[in-house]
């Protein structure tokens, strides 16, 4: 064989070889991706939810049976003249029942309405649709309630010192029960709060001093409850206003993991999860007891969770919502996570989901399940709207009788 | 279990090898310089970039002459199969180094031409190979309450578990050489060769049917060694 004919040989195996390679399909951007149709709107909306959600690896969904069974429904409402938002819905609803990221939603706009569809725009939201079939669900208590519960303690003369505001930020409830340092938020919104100058920004910031003053300077400190009940969540930097001042050394309480990357399964390494003590700290030594129910959700579970990592702190309370995968506000620091737009106008489709997998310190993953409490007290909707809070005053005996569970 | 059973084959047919036709086949070491391409598609991430990076392959090459020109070859190869991650614009300081081990077994075709003390040389065929061990070093976004800010930068340095339902073990591929081998006396050759792994399989299964994102590895080596007759019988090689 002559050298000519080895190197045309390996010219033509190497071209056969190179024609053997797979390609990846094209995608669109999700936050931009232009479409006119239902079909052409699930397309961006599987694509990005299947190239940006975290928990791929451990969620029983099968998303691509989700794909080959819906693509075909959504190609016959594309060759429809209008489409039924209702049909829209049951779709999108149907797609997306198991999986298990509970912060997600995920909001669409009909592309093609009816003309008698009064309206057009819907919320898929699998974690709630969840969490209302608990046996121990119930709604959110207002604040208005709670407030007729301290009340009814500060009659009993339980309660001297009280500072609550609601604002458009959220609101605060601080107070002094009984020598405790009570605490609660209707979502993490302290460090906007406390570092703006407005006029609802400087009363939360009140409110939480007298917490701050009580938890972290009083001399007659009996113990702490963070009450999370309500609180769906928020910024994560709140850890410095109400877990900080409590430790004196980085607190791990576990790992996260990115979904990183556009593929279904590239994730990053498991990041440690840590919270640094504030300069200004006071480890008390008197019980930290943080209340939660099924309302609690995200950063609000994170700190009940934290709480009980302390050696004297405890969780009473319900299960909580089981949303712990943390959320960055931009889409492109790992290309996951929420995409589209939020008012439905450069998109007619806004998902909003985690970017990480929340892993705690014992490695059980409990997203979609929630935290469990050491010591379960279910809300009673009847004896709080007669004025006693059995999940805070059980909070209360616990510090004040000292009953603190034995398996926190 | 797979790796020992590579691992066993190769021995045993080494061995095998060479009682069977001992002056006919020549062995040796080559080791040397790698760099390896990544091939992903990233589409709309646009800062989000993939290179090459370089590493080190070692092995031993097995030679049988059948003719004064052609031989059959096998080798038994160490590849690291190393790229990195790297993001530009505003999140530069996120990276990943990956670093994949592999063991090669390249089966090929080579063709000599030249003189009797110099002789260039070409070689083709296909490789099989097996993942054996991957290692991820670099910096990523933790989140923090730490420094006033909800993000602070984590670095790492870790083994990579290779998850068998969603990682590809095995590899395969077309492989080629060119090389010169330079006759130092009648047993012993000295070589050196630039290559090329052209892997046909995805690093990562194809789970996702519907939206598969394939990544290859091409690995191009350069590498020199010696080898040496095996056997009792003195035979000026091809």
């Amino acid at each position: 064989m002559k050298p000519l004919h080895i190197i045309i040989v390996s010219i033509v195996v190497a071209m056969v070889g190179v024609s053997c390679r797979n390609h990846a399909n094209e995608l669109l951007n999700p936050n931009t991706a232009p479409y006119n149709t239902p079909l052409e709107q699930f397309e961006v909306v599987w694509n990005g939810i299947n190239n940006g959600y975290a928990f791929w690896d451990i969620d029983p969904t099968d998303w691509d049976s989700v794909y080959t069974v819906y693509k075909p429904r959504f190609e016959e409402l594309s060759n429809q003249a209008s489409v039924p938002t209702a049909t829209l819905q049951n779709y999108y609803a149907d797609m997306c029942s198991r999986l298990i990221d509970h912060h997600m939603a995920v909001v669409i706009r009909n592309p093609k309405p009816a003309a008698d569809d009064t309206i057009t725009t819907f919320v898929i939201n699998p974690g709630n649709s969840e969490v209302r079939t608990r046996p121990y669900y119930h709604e959110r208590f207002s604040d208005s309630l709670l407030l007729v519960c301290i009340d009814k303690l500060r009659s009993a003369a339980l309660v001297d010192t009280m500072a609550y505001c609601n604002t458009p930020q959220g609101s605060i409830l601080a107070c002094n029960i009984n020598g405790i340092a009570y605490l609660h938020l209707s979502k993490f919104m302290l460090t906007e709060a406390l570092n703006n100058n407005d006029s609802s920004s400087q009363a939360i910031a009140k409110a939480y001093r007298l917490f701050y003053d009580l938890a972290v300077h009083a001399d007659t400190l009996k113990g702490i409850i963070l009450d999370q009940r309500g609180n769906a969540g928020g910024y994560v930097n709140d850890f410095d206003y109400v877990l900080a001042p409590f430790i004196d050394k980085p607190l791990t309480l576990g790992t996260t993991r990115r979904k990183e990357g556009l593929a279904r399964y590239d994730y990053s390494v498991w990041i440690p999860f840590t919270i640094e003590p504030a300069a200004e700290h006071r480890v008390p030594d008197v019980p930290i007891v943080a209340l939660a129910d099924i309302n609690s959700a995200s950063m609000s579970e994170l700190t009940t969770y934290a709480v009980t990592l302390l050696p004297n702190g405890c969780f009473v309370g319900e299960r909580t919502y089981g949303a712990h995968g943390p959320l960055f506000s931009n889409f492109e620091i790992n290309y996951s996570g929420t995409f589209g737009d939020k008012n439905l106008q450069k998109t007619l489709h806004y998902v909003y989901m985690s970017n990480d997998v929340f892993k705690p310190n014992d490695g059980n993953i409990l997203e979609g399940k929630g935290f469990r409490p050491n010591h379960q007290v279910l809300f009673n909707s009847e004896k709080m709207n007669a004025g006693d809070d059995v999940q805070l005053n059980a909070a209360i005996d616990i510090i004040l009788n000292n009953k603190f569970p034995t398996n926190p | 279990m797979k790796i020992k059973q590579i691992v066993t084959i190769c021995l045993l047919w080494s061995l095998s090898a060479t009682t069977l036709s001992a002056a006919k086949w020549y062995m040796g070491f080559m080791g040397g310089y790698d760099y390896n391409a990544y091939s992903i598609e990233t589409n709309y991430a646009y800062d989000m970039r993939y290179k090459g990076r370089g590493g080190l392959t070692i092995g031993m090459p097995m030679e049988l002459c059948i003719t004064q020109w052609f031989a059959l070859r096998v080798d038994v190869m160490y590849v690291q199969k190393n790229h990195k991650m790297y993001r530009t614009n505003a999140y530069s300081n996120i990276y990943t180094n990956t670093g994949n081990h592999y063991l090669h077994l390249p089966v090929m075709l080579n063709f000599s031409f030249g003189g009797e003390k110099l002789r260039g040389y070409m070689s083709f065929g296909g490789y099989a190979g097996c993942w054996l061990a991957s290692r991820r070093e670099g910096q990523t976004i933790a989140i923090s309450n730490a420094s006033g800010s909800e993000e602070s930068i984590y670095a790492f340095d870790e083994m990579r578990k290779i998850d068998n339902a969603i990682d590809r073990r095995i590899d395969s591929g077309v492989t080629g050489n060119v090389g010169i081998a330079v006759n130092i006396d009648e047993r012993m050759m000295f070589h050196i060769e630039a290559g090329c792994y052209y892997s046909l399989l995805s690093t990562e299964r194809d789970k996702t049917l519907v939206a598969p994102n394939p990544r290859y590895d091409t690995t191009f080596t350069l590498q020199c060694g010696l080898t040496f007759a095996v056997g009792k019988h003195k035979q000026k090689r091809r």
